[in-house]
């Protein structure tokens, strides 16, 4: 054959079938520019200063090359579908199956070119936007600048050449092993009504039910993070088997009620769905799965970002702390001297010292005691508990805690939580209140189980410092047994002047603590932290940042392949249902009859995903409050209010889809063409 | 008297973007008596299918009147044109219309639960039809499970089941094996000799001999008409054989 025919036989097929084509070449173009975005974000210099960016931005990276092998296969299955007939006849007119291929393969270079053409284009224009944007949000205010990214642009070329390349060879298979008139009578194949498996059917209500029911017993933040990706796992897998199974068999019960089925109304549409769910059954539910994803991801970041301030306010009460582990009793007066003397025009103020004591111990049950040998210290001293006063803890947060003798209020950084009633070195004390955030800052030890107490008054915790001691002493042990400081103060100032200080701080209290160090004998146990409001609020803007810019990110890209299966949904059913239409008028339905009758049947089918996302947000919404308190947001009216507006931005979305795609599907269905057409 | 009165038919299509018009019917009149059996032949393209549906009422003529049992077919709104269609046509079509999504239990009763007809009522209703078309043993596959010539009589069965004035057929053996479309034949003698009235389109010479009245149109106009008489189908047979040459061969016109 001459040379050429294929390329231009090929190119005339892409625009012969620009109504899947389009759709299609937007996609992979629009996930491909994402793809290359996310790569010149991970490799911008502007990033590289913030190394959780970068990790948070990895991950995004992944999910997206993810995606794309999915929603590009998905299209793909769709494309051939609809265009068995086209090949076929191919086939018949005597193209040999290698011919095909040739065709095939000018497809999909042209598709390929078109891709990583629109996919470049957009991405460089829109990548500086998307670096705009992640700045804005992280609080980077460094000046950028604008240049392509030959990384990632070499990673988008490679992984689009391999997705384009393995489905030109499952094409090409799926052709090879195919029989011409197969292929030509293309998707009139009778289809088998679906059978009802009540097993999957049943197995997708227990799965759900259990990721349901993880969602509403978990009742701390530990076990919810635990528990996450199992109950997410689990609800996934059990809407697939829900939409795939449990539909067909409800619609199958509804039809064996044969008074209800036998009714004007309710005959076509559960014949007409019972088909539908078997063909779009696996669409809708990646729909719902999207749909549920994009909504957890949009409010809870939106929440998290809008809630910074409060954050900041719980855990910083005031501009800065200084932390002394275990000093000798006198120092932390001569720091605040020292820091008075090298105010350097900052004015010192709501200055706080409050002392607190931490005690390493093994536990027992309920009982805190020391280890019986050194020997066995570090090995057996499982527990550390932090000791504060309740007269610290107020001047500290300005919250008062009423505590009773024998009462204490506890923050529990890891589990398991600190018992209701325990005793430490064989004083009983019970837990009478559970605090929100730590007094002490953030963090916890890693190896041991850290609890924060806050006990009565000064006298209780001196005696506990004592028994401490005691204890200790028993083990021929004197030392570890002091009280830690933390000074907390306000300056005066803007956050640069703030930010300024903090250095000179950090400056003053290492040359005290040395100095004090080198007077004494017994250095140990001096080490100390210095903590600023601005540093810890820009590591929270930044964390919480990246958090909603990746979500933003990924749920445009979600949205899109939302929108696309819905749009090849909505083709798909109209030529089945043109022919369905037609024969449906021959026997005596009016065209406003059968038009309410699909007209019912398509909302029914575009509305189920979206209710059961909005079911599964409802069932996930106290989980997902559980683990936005482990990034310390605790406020749930806002977290509430977040998600009520992303459902409801998110259905005016997915309604706007509808409108417009049903356009596209009421073309084809449409009375006026298929009267006209032959029988 | 006249269940079906067609009176100066004619219909222009106009192509989508302006411009062309096509003459599918040019002028016709017929009319078919209570029990009569009228086969109507043609070549493709003479505008047979086109003047079935608009007997079916589902096109409209250009021109010209359609009368069904006295009642004028462009009087009725679309609303009661599907509820008159539906209890006074029944319908079989070269390529069934079967709905794939029912079985043929389903598809028969399709109509009637358009009527809002009970299941007790309807099942009764279906007994004696199954029985005389064959297809009681069958009522419970599905379209795609059956012969064609199981599919046609499921979708006699739906057309026959409203008890229809009028049953229009579309080339109904077009899709068929010699031996089903003889079959099918016998079941339309059968549902005439019954009382039935029926007006077919085809342009099988065979199957048009089985009627008592056949018509013949080209170009959009009834070019001709032959009574069966007391003539047998083998006779009929040969008559419409020299008809359809006499045309071909461009014989004049008589009467």
């Amino acid at each position: 054959m001459r040379k050429g025919f294929y390329m231009k036989l090929a190119a005339q097929n892409l625009s012969k079938n620009s109504k899947f084509y389009i759709p299609y070449l937007i996609a992979s173009s629009m996930t491909a520019a994402m793809f290359y975005i996310m790569n010149f974000l991970e490799n911008n210099p502007a990033i590289l200063s913030h190394p959780n960016q970068k990790y948070i931005l990895g991950l995004g990276r992944i999910i997206i090359g993810i995606f794309a092998v999915i929603i590009m296969l998905y299209i793909n299955s769709f494309l051939m579908k609809r265009r068995q007939k086209e090949i076929g006849l191919y086939n018949v007119l005597g193209m040999e199956k290698r011919h095909i291929a040739r065709i095939f393969g000018w497809e999909t270079v042209y598709s390929y070119l078109i891709t990583m053409a629109c996919g470049f284009g957009g991405g460089i224009l829109l990548s500086k936007l998307f670096l705009l944007l992640l700045c804005k949000l992280i609080g980077d205010r460094n000046a950028l600048s604008f240049y392509v990214d030959f990384q990632g642009m070499t990673l988008t070329l490679a992984l689009f050449a391999g997705i384009f390349l393995f489905l030109l060879l499952l094409n090409s298979f799926k052709v090879h092993l195919s029989h011409p008139v197969e292929l030509l009578r293309g998707g009139n194949v009778g289809e088998k009504e679906p059978k009802a498996n009540w097993f999957l059917a049943i197995l997708g209500l227990v799965l759900t039910g259990i990721g349901y029911y993880i969602a509403q017993t978990v009742s701390n933040p530990i076990a919810a993070l635990k528990y996450f990706f199992v109950a997410v796992i689990l609800v996934i897998i059990g809407t697939y088997f829900l939409f795939i199974a449990g539909t067909v068999a409800l619609l199958k019960l509804l039809k064996k009620n044969k008074r209800f089925y036998y009714k004007t109304n309710h005959f076509t549409a559960v014949s007409g769905l019972l088909y539908r769910m078997k063909q779009n059954a696996a669409g809708l539910a990646s729909i719902c799965v999207l749909a549920t994803m994009v909504i957890v991801m949009i409010s809870s970041t939106v929440s998290l970002n809008a809630n910074v301030n409060d954050i900041i306010s719980q855990e910083y009460p005031h501009d800065f702390c200084v932390t002394l582990q275990m000093p000798q009793k006198s120092t932390m007066p001569v720091i605040q001297k020292s820091l008075k003397e090298n105010a350097d025009g900052h004015t010192i103020r709501n200055e706080h010292v409050i002392r607190y004591l931490s005690v390493s111990a093994a536990s027992a049950g309920n009982q805190f005691n020391m280890p019986s040998n050194m020997d066995q210290f570090f090995s057996s001293c499982d527990t550390s508990l932090e000791f504060i006063s309740a007269e610290d803890y107020a001047a500290v947060t300005n919250r008062a805690l009423a505590l009773k003798d024998g009462e204490t209020a506890v923050y529990d950084f890891s589990k398991p939580a600190l018992p209701d009633t325990f005793s430490i070195f064989g004083e009983t004390y019970r837990r009478a209140a559970t605090l929100e955030c730590s007094p002490l800052g953030k963090g916890g030890s890693s190896i041991m189980n850290t609890h924060i107490v806050v006990v009565k008054d000064n006298q209780t915790l001196d005696k506990i410092q004592q028994a401490f001691q005691k204890a200790l002493k028993a083990l021929d042990e004197p030392r570890i047994t002091a009280y830690s400081y933390s000074y907390f103060f306000d300056t005066n100032g803007t956050d640069t002047e703030k930010m300024a200080f903090t250095k000179a701080i950090e400056k003053s209290v290492g040359t005290v603590i040395q100095s004090v160090a080198n007077d004494e004998t017994n250095s140990h146990g001096y080490s100390y932290s210095v903590a600023n409001r601005q540093s810890g609020e820009k590591d929270f803007r930044e964390m919480y940042g990246g958090l909603l810019f990746l979500g933003l990110f990924l749920s445009i890209l979600f949205l899109m392949a939302t929108v696309l299966i819905i749009y090849y949904k909505q083709i798909s059913e109209g030529y089945d249902d043109a022919e369905r239409f037609q024969i449906m008028q021959k026997v005596g339905m009016s065209q406003t009859e059968v038009k309410k009758s699909i007209h019912s049947q398509v909302l029914i089918v575009f509305f189920l995903p979206l209710i059961v996302a909005v079911l599964h947000m409802l069932a996930a919404f106290k989980y997902m409050t559980l683990l936005l308190r482990c990034m310390y947001l605790t406020n749930v009216p806002l977290f509430a209010l977040c998600t009520v507006c992303t459902v409801a931005v998110f259905a005016l979305v997915y309604i706007l889809v509808y409108l417009l795609t049903t356009r596209t599907y009421y073309k084809i269905v449409s009375p006026q063409g298929s009267s006209l057409r032959k029988q | 008297m006249a269940i079906l009165e067609v009176s100066n038919l004619k219909k222009i299509y106009t192509t989508r973007l302006g411009g062309t018009q096509v003459q599918a019917l040019r002028n016709v009149t017929f009319s078919a008596e209570q029990g009569e059996y009228v086969a109507i032949m043609g070549e493709s393209g003479s505008g047979k299918t086109t003047l079935l549906n608009i007997l079916a009422a589902l096109d409209s003529p250009t021109s010209g009147r359609v009368t069904v049992d006295g009642k004028n077919l462009s009087d009725l709104k679309e609303k009661d044109l599907s509820a008159f269609r539906r209890s006074n046509l029944g319908f079989v079509f070269q390529d069934f219309n079967l709905l794939d999504t029912f079985n043929l239990q389903d598809n028969i009763f399709l109509p009637l639960v358009l009527a809002g007809k009970t299941y007790p009522e309807m099942k009764e209703k279906l007994e004696p039809i199954s029985a005389e078309l064959g297809i009681s043993d069958i009522l419970q596959k599905y379209p795609y499970e059956v012969s064609g010539g199981q599919k046609q009589r499921a979708a006699v069965a739906r057309a026959i089941i409203t008890e229809p004035k009028l049953l229009l057929a579309d080339e109904p053996t077009g899709a068929l094996d010699s031996h089903s479309a003889d079959d099918l034949l016998k079941i339309f003698d059968k549902l005439n000799t019954k009382g039935q009235t029926v007006v077919m389109v085809t342009h099988s010479v065979n199957a048009a001999s089985h009627a008592r009245r056949v018509l013949f149109i080209r170009d959009g106009e009834v070019y001709h008409q032959i009574y069966r008489g007391e003539s047998t189908e083998e006779e009929m047979f040969v008559k419409i054989s020299d008809t359809l040459t006499l045309i071909a061969t461009g014989g004049e016109k008589n009467a």
